[in-house]
């Protein structure tokens, strides 16, 4: 595209954003002129838009996921509209921007609302709104936002307004919660304010938090009388309901308000302002909605369905009159609830008076009282007044008293008392709330901070500190996504009380825990309630206090660690498995939220969009070591393999400073994959199996080091385990198929390959697995289907390598060769170097064994230069020291064991292999062998597919040993699944036909060269050791 | 045919696609800076370096609005290429 076209584009794109959705199209086409291929652009570029969602977005809080509508339209500032002039931005909202403005005429400020011309298209209603706006404004009343005009520039409808210097509730709520007095003040005002606008006639229809002022001498303003009505007819009419989906934001926020009339579309009276005034009311009281969801329909079937949960779950002191009032305000039947502004008024004003009277009283009593005892609650200072219930409060000092007076008869008293509590408190210990089989499941935080850095954050920090618990079964949290999928609800969505107990009903999950954070003042308060999700009876419950921000994460682990002991963990289990969260993670709340927006990425299997977070998160705190281990696996899965096993060593160094189960996570990735220490590494998988039995991954990850090293048995049984524990894992289907494959147990094998296809759960590498499986039982049609699924893909690469593998399994070097061509250039087109290194050193190898020195020694250069990668320098170095590249080889070898002193293959197979090839070649059969000896072990392992063997099979062939040698190819053969696709396979029926030979038993022999030139029957016919063969059985003859 | 590295260490994880996106998210975003290098820039300091819209216009030197509008339409661009 040039960029003089992309200028035209970018010119009608913002044009068009803000236009209403269902005009966009046309506006479009008559700014194109004729030119349908820019009109098309435009459209899908738009389209595209809306579909895009939080695509490449970076951390939520940027709110830059905007709706078209929403995008910023060209600067208003400084620009004159009408007698204005405006100055600077206010706010944006649903109904259009809001603008400082100065009027000229009277040299007075203005707030200046621009209305977007969507809204006012139908001029009967927009007349009617401001009949309605003005008749508000003319009621003169302190309360109600003064209208100075409602004009129109330039077909845009304005409205200019008096200025208030001061916050929106809504802006006010975000602070520290508000206190009751200050709630109540509010409220009272804005009754007054609906009081006197019902009377006139006029019903507002949106009170919320947005549109209630408080100026900051504390008189409250309500603004837009009447706009509800004149948008209504686009938040709800369906043939606008495109515009609906993108203003979700906005009426979501407008559904928490809204009377059960307004949720089914019925006409609405001054009941419905009482209604929306008592949410506003219970928000202010209790810092939350009375009415919640996760989605819109959610709110509205709680708002016509449910009861508000109780205020006094969310906050302390609300007296229960005021309870009441919120109740009344909250009836779904109009009739039941209060009839008229002025009574809740009249309500709220009585109970004012009441405060402002035991306020009173306190004060005076306290002057009274001073020196005694302090007072703490006008409840209490009430009570004394009244003189009742005096002797009542004092009762406790009534019997200390008494005890001093008769002490022994008091300790007689006080063992009597203490004897059935220390029964009681052992019976109940040995009833623990939670036993180790049940599974918890950690619900969202309750964050009524309004700070944003807690969401998310606080529940990462506390499944950390509680997964350390071998005790504690917290449930996964991929599976909690999975099963938000099932419940048809976004994987990403929050997981709220609700949805939660929803969560536990459906998985069978006993108990929940229901995190909250709120400040006060300055100080934090953090909650954790562990409930019973059948019963709902609280399990356990804990507080603590955070004097300041950065002491949350502190005080949340000091929370967690007496939660465990509560739900019945055993103190040796808590001493021993404790490290604090803000030790054993981060003291960083702000790089534990970046982590934790990575993790969910990574979990939604966006590796590659994870990598910001993680990198940030680092960024933040440079001792983060579980936040490196992350960028080394997700620098893995998109194969920038250097990098990753750097960060997994940095994260390596750092596991002196985390948690026993993350040290175990860094441990068991560093040996597997930094230093490639396959013994460590299984090790320390196996003692995390044992520490925490319920984990998946040790289980997955043992499995593929067992498939990997070729103790197949093992791989199956863990693979199993792991899949009992999450049949939706992908790669286990993979792991445990392949095992079956390399046992023999082709069935069984098959069956496990179509389970995970039916589960949808096919990988890039199921279908090249399966493909080994179709050769071996000799399935070329299904074989077909799995390198059509892979073309256009990925897996290309691999597709491409397995029928290369597959042509010189017959002895097609031509078309082998043409087919690892065709691999390299997949793989370099999805920028897989060490892929495309990969099957170009196999390929080398191929032609060693072969016997054709030329094409080795050329393919083993290509895939160098290519890749030094770890396994074309094994191949290459083993292919090279075969065709006698002595000094090559050897150089290779050098080259593997500087760059990986440690690896366990690089040290058990593939340095004595490339030995023994060369001692081979030096005619030291018995050296060769020797060196081998140590390749027993692995050899028959995925990764090795039974090469040493083979060359072990060559050397006593060389040396004359036959019953040694057809041992060796014996056993090659007879692990037919290991070397499903392998060229030695038939090369060793031939092995087996010289030994046999050497030994002089001909029958076995021509048997032997029979089959392999069954097997060779379509090959080239001039592959070297095939002419040797044809040859040798000419002799025989 | 040795089983590749996400295999070895079991994760629940699709190599492909996450390879798929990276390759075909340079090339896209190479396309976009041929035309108009001002938004990829925006593009890799908001995606890649992590900074906030304000953060970015600051750097670039435009409005924070200008750079909210530029990043909306790189971004409808960039997902419409990558949905090809």
């Amino acid at each position: 595209m040039d960029a003089g076209r992309w200028a035209q584009i970018k010119s009608i794109f913002f044009a068009a954003a803000g236009r209403p959705a269902d005009e966009r199209s046309a506006f479009v086409r008559s700014e194109c002129g004729g030119d349908e291929a820019l009109a098309l652009e435009i459209e899908s570029l738009l389209a595209a838009h809306e579909q895009a969602g939080s695509f490449i977005e970076g951390f939520p809080s940027d709110e830059t996921t905007v709706a078209l509508e929403d995008l910023p339209i060209e600067p208003m500032i400084g620009q004159q509209i009408g007698p204005y002039k405006v100055i600077s931005l206010i706010g944006r909202g649903g109904m259009g921007e809001v603008y400082l403005a100065q009027d000229s005429r009277l040299a007075r400020k203005v707030a200046l609302k621009l209305l977007p011309p969507h809204i006012a298209q139908d001029r009967q209603r927009l007349e009617r709104f401001k009949q309605e706006a003005r008749a508000a404004s003319a009621l003169n009343h302190p309360n109600i936002l003064t209208i100075y005009e409602i004009g129109d520039a330039e077909g845009s409808p304005f409205i200019a307004t008096e200025f208030i210097e001061g916050l929106t509730l809504r802006q006010r709520m975000a602070d520290p919660q508000m206190k009751l007095g200050e709630a109540l003040d509010v409220a009272a005002q804005v009754a007054s304010a609906l009081s006197a606008a019902h009377q006139a006639g006029i019903v507002h229809r949106d009170i919320k938090p947005e549109n209630i002022m408080i100026r900051r001498d504390g008189y409250v303003k309500i603004l837009d009388f009447g706009l509800a009505k004149l948008v209504e007819r686009h938040a709800t009419s369906p043939e606008v309901s495109t515009l609906v989906k993108t203003e979700e934001g906005v009426i979501m926020g407008t559904a928490r308000y809204m009377s059960p009339e307004q949720a089914r579309g019925q006409a609405v009276d001054v009941r419905t302002d009482i209604w929306s005034l008592g949410v506003v009311l219970y928000e202010m009281l209790s810092g939350r909605t009375p009415f919640e969801g996760e989605t819109r329909g959610d709110v509205v079937v709680s708002v016509l369905e449910r009861e508000p949960p109780p205020l006094a779950r969310y906050t302390e002191d609300v007296p229960s009159e005021l309870n009441w009032i919120v109740k009344k305000a909250l009836r779904k039947e109009r009739e039941e609830r209060y009839q008229t502004a002025k009574e809740v008024l009249s309500d709220l004003k009585g109970i004012k008076q009441r405060l402002e009277f035991e306020a009173e009283l306190e004060r005076s009593a306290q002057s009274v009282a001073r020196g005694q005892s302090s007072v703490r609650t006008a409840k209490q200072v009430a009570a004394r007044t009244g003189d009742v219930e005096a002797h009542t409060t004092s009762s406790a000092r009534y019997v200390m008293a008494a005890i001093k007076r008769h002490k022994r008869a008091a300790a007689l008293i006080l063992l009597l008392v203490l004897i059935p509590a220390v029964v009681l408190f052992f019976f109940i210990k040995r009833a623990p709330a939670l036993t180790e089989k049940d599974a918890i499941l950690l619900a969202d935080f309750d964050n009524r901070t309004g700070d944003d850095v807690f969401d998310g954050a606080l529940k990462q920090a506390l499944a950390i500190q509680l997964e350390q618990s071998p005790f504690l079964n917290v449930y996964p949290e991929q599976q909690v996504r999975e099963a938000l999928r099932y419940m048809g609800r976004p994987p990403d969505g929050r997981v709220t009380k609700d949805v939660a107990r929803e969560i536990c009903e459906r998985q069978g999950i006993k108990a929940m825990l229901v995190g909250s954070i709120a400040s006060l003042g300055s100080h934090y308060v953090i909650g954790l309630e562990g409930v019973n999700a059948r019963t709902g009876e609280v399990l356990a419950r804990e507080q603590e206090e955070a004097e300041s921000k950065e002491q949350v994460l502190r005080a949340l682990g000091g929370a967690a660690t007496r939660f465990r002991k509560k739900l019945g963990e055993s103190l040796s289990s808590i001493q021993k498995f404790d490290a604090p969260v803000e030790q054993a993670t981060t003291s960083s709340l702000e790089s534990l939220k970046a982590f934790t927006l990575g993790n969910e990425m990574d979990l939604a299997g966006k590796f590659y969009e994870a990598i910001p977070f993680f990198k940030r998160a680092v960024e933040l705190d440079s001792e983060f070591a579980l936040a490196y281990l992350k960028l080394g696996i997700a620098h893995y899965d998109i194969w920038k393999d250097q990098l990753a096993a750097e960060y997994a060593e940095r994260a390596f160094e750092l596991r002196g400073r985390t948690s026993e189960r993350e040290k175990l996570y860094i441990s068991s990735f560093y040996y597997a994959f930094t230093t490639g220490e396959i013994d460590k590494s299984i090790e320390v998988l196996e003692l995390w199996k044992q520490t925490y039995p319920r984990d998946i991954t040790p289980r997955s990850d043992l499995s593929g080091q067992y498939a990997y090293t070729g103790q197949y048995d093992k791989a199956v049984e863990e693979a199993g385990e792991a899949l009992r524990l999450d049949p939706n894992m992908a790669a286990l289907y993979n792991i445990l198929g392949l095992s079956f494959l390399c046992l023999n147990r082709f069935d069984e094998a098959r069956a496990i390959f179509e389970q995970g296809m039916e589960k949808k759960l096919d990988s890039a590498f199921l279908h090249p697995h399966f493909y080994h499986l179709f050769f071996v039982q000799g399935d070329e049609a299904t074989m077909q289907r799995q390198v059509d699924w892979a073309n256009g893909k990925p897996a290309e690469g691999l597709s491409h390598y397995v029928q290369a593998h597959a042509a010189a399994f017959y002895g097609q070097r031509r078309k082998s060769q043409e087919l690892f061509r065709r691999s390299a250039e997949a793989n370099d087109r999805y920028g897989l170097k060490e892929g495309a290194a990969w099957g170009r050193a196999d390929y080398a190898l191929l032609n060693a064994a072969f016997g054709d020195c030329q094409q080795t020694k050329e393919s083993a250069v290509n895939a160098l230069n290519i890749a030094r990668s770890k396994q074309a320098l094994m191949l290459s170095g083993v292919a090279l020291a075969l065709c006698g590249e002595i000094s090559q080889a050897q150089s290779l070898a050098a080259e593997l064991v500087k760059r990986y002193p440690k690896d366990t293959l690089v040290n058990t197979i593939w340095l004595p292999t490339i030995q023994a090839a060369l001692e081979i070649n030096r005619g030291n059969t018995e050296q060769a062998i020797q060196s081998l000896r140590v390749a027993r072990r692995f050899e028959m392992g995925n990764e090795v597919q039974a090469k040493p063997a083979y060359i072990r099979g060559l050397a006593y062939l060389r040396g004359g040993a036959g019953a040694e040698a057809m041992a060796e190819f014996e056993k090659i053969i007879a692990h037919r699944g290991v070397v499903a696709i392998s060229a030695l396979y038939p090369l060793s029926h031939l092995g087996l036909a010289r030994a046999a030979a050497i030994m002089g038993d001909t029958a076995k022999s021509r048997k032997a060269y029979e089959d392999f030139f069954a097997l060779w029957k379509d090959a080239d016919a001039d592959i070297p050791i095939l002419q040797q063969a044809k040859q040798e059985f000419e002799k025989m003859k | 045919m040795p089983v590749l590295p996400q295999t070895r260490l079991g994760r629940n994880a699709n190599l492909g696609y996450a390879l798929y996106f990276a390759r075909q998210y340079d090339q896209a975003l190479e396309g976009l800076a041929s035309f108009d290098s001002q938004q990829s820039r925006i593009v890799e300091l908001k995606f890649f370096g992590g900074l906030s819209i304000e953060e970015t216009a600051e750097v670039i030197g435009i409005s924070p609005a200008t750079a909210k509008r530029e990043w909306a339409l790189a971004k409808s661009w960039l997902f419409r290429e990558l949905s090809k």
